[in-house]
């Protein structure tokens, strides 16, 4: 290895061919020496290559961008090159995996809609003591059953009609058809009637053969043990069996003596006693 | 404080004093040719990390051997110091192309260096080009900037260029003076600013020096 002074290296312009890889090894070598003893061209050398670099590195990044804005138009046009019957075919593809996923989701969400309706009838369909205790289920009942009662199968259309408005239909009601008692009954005697509920039984129907019917509408009250009214109503009308079929809950008869009198209602509002159910409640 | 190059010292007494043990000659030694190393090994390992690693190791074995009497001509320990360090940098370079080629050895593969620029270095990358637009974006005019292009991108020669362009040496040597000194204020400033933010922190690797300035006039006269 030759030794290399300051003047050689400034006039051949070294320090640019060292940074650019073009000296043989004797020469790179020489220069190295050089430079580790020369602060001049240690300094140059470290400003050229630093300047060097970032030069290096601004034309990488224009390089890459231009290639990136290269690749963006040659998909533009690349699309502008293909006929019209691609294009619209393309279009259609495109609306097509929009569309799949989108229809998928609706149907989706119907399924879900209707898994929601059926969780709502299930509940519906067994009904808890509170939602049969409120005052408007037993408002229900009165209007179902009393104050425009029809036959059996009426009553029976009523309690499918409250559970219909409650959202389903109710099952084996106990129907209990009551004798009535005219001539009033003694005092302390066992009523004629019993009628069994279960405690899980929501709703009971009595059936009320009338036997005539001669008054423009008939009154009802139904009276506890001690006497008093817990139930009362009037403009009812007979069914074509002339039977008054009402529906009670279960929840306003606790184990007990009861007594339903029935009363004609004449044109002029006067009443006359027509019939009187005297029954007992007993709870299993 | 002046600083110290191997070119204001005389050789062959540091030398001695480092065959004779003496400890504060093997620092001198160190911060002699401390800038030099570090420029030689981060251009051949492209790699800040491989080349602290191997500063060290150039230093301890450059020390070893001149104890050891090995330097027999003390005038060549620049290039003794020089030499210490390619022979390092490529074997390290060997041994990692090697360790590259056998990837399927897990062992080979903890140890093998990534050959990708690291964290540290992509980010000086994009300081480095950021104050260079801006250095480009200051200059008066296209001409200018076609001047620094051909000569740093295109690697085209001075003479090329100033004969293509119809310019003169010296209208030559300004535009790449200005430009470095331009560059050089800017890195000087984001490197004050870099250290008032984290106070003791690292300089980044390859700062202009202050003998830039002189390098550049040097050119213009």
């Amino acid at each position: 290895m030759t030794a290399m002074d300051h003047g050689y290296a400034e006039a051949h312009g070294v320090v640019k061919a060292y940074l650019g890889d073009r000296l043989g090894d004797s020469e790179r070598d020489a220069f190295e020496a050089h430079y580790f003893a020369c602060a001049t061209c240690m300094a140059q050398l470290e400003a050229e290559s630093d300047f060097r670099e970032g030069m290096l590195d601004v034309a990488a990044q224009e390089a890459a961008r231009a290639a990136a804005d290269h690749a963006r138009l040659g998909l533009l046009a690349g699309l502008a090159r293909l006929s019209r019957a691609r294009r619209l075919a393309l279009g259609g593809a495109l609306l097509l995996a929009l569309a799949v996923p989108f229809a998928l989701l609706l149907t989706a969400n119907g399924d879900l809609r209707r898994e929601l309706l059926a969780e709502r009838t299930a509940r519906v369909a067994t009904p808890t003591p509170q939602t049969l205790q409120t005052p408007q289920n037993a408002g229900g009942d009165r209007r179902l059953g009393v104050e425009r009662p029809g036959d059996t199968r009426q009553a029976r259309a009523g309690a499918g009609g409250e559970a219909a408005e409650a959202g389903g239909p109710q099952v084996n009601l106990p129907l209990f058809t009551l004798a009535a008692v005219r001539g009033g009954e003694e005092a302390g005697r066992e009523p004629v009637n019993r009628l069994p509920l279960l405690a899980t039984t929501p709703s009971a129907v009595l059936d009320l053969e009338l036997g005539a019917v001669d008054f423009p509408s008939y009154g009802a009250v139904l009276r506890d043990e001690s006497g008093r009214a817990i139930w009362q109503a009037r403009g009812l009308h007979p069914d074509g069996r002339d039977s008054l079929v009402l529906l009670f809950p279960t929840r306003m008869l606790p184990a007990g003596v009861y007594r339903l009198a029935i009363d004609g209602v004449k044109a002029d509002g006067r009443e006359t006693a027509v019939a009187v159910y005297p029954f007992r409640v007993v709870r299993p | 404080m002046e600083e110290l190059h191997p070119g204001s010292e005389n050789l062959a007494p540091l030398v001695g004093r480092i065959v004779a043990g003496d400890p504060s000659a093997e620092a001198l030694l160190v911060q002699l040719f401390s800038r030099a190393v570090t420029f030689l090994l981060r251009r051949l390992t492209r790699d800040p990390s491989a080349a602290e690693d191997l500063y060290q190791e150039t230093f301890r074995l450059v020390i070893e051997k001149v104890r050891a009497g090995e330097l027999r001509e003390p005038e060549r320990l620049p290039g003794f110091v020089s030499g210490t360090a390619r022979f390092l940098a490529l074997g390290a370079a060997r041994h990692g192309g090697r360790q590259r080629r056998r990837q399927g050895d897990p062992e080979a593969a903890e140890t093998a260096p990534d050959p990708a620029p690291g964290q540290l270095a992509r980010i000086l990358a994009q300081e480095r080009a950021a104050i260079v637009r801006r250095v480009l974006g200051e200059l008066r005019n296209d001409r200018d900037r076609e001047i620094l292009a051909r000569y740093y991108i295109a690697d085209h020669d001075k003479e090329e260029i100033c004969r293509d362009l119809n310019l003169s040496d010296l209208h030559f040597n300004r535009v790449l003076f200005r430009a470095r000194q331009r560059y050089k204020e800017l890195f000087e400033r984001r490197q004050e600013a870099a250290a008032a933010q984290a106070p003791g922190s690292r300089p980044s690797p390859s700062p202009p020096t202050t003998a830039a300035a002189a390098s550049g006039r040097q050119e213009n006269e």
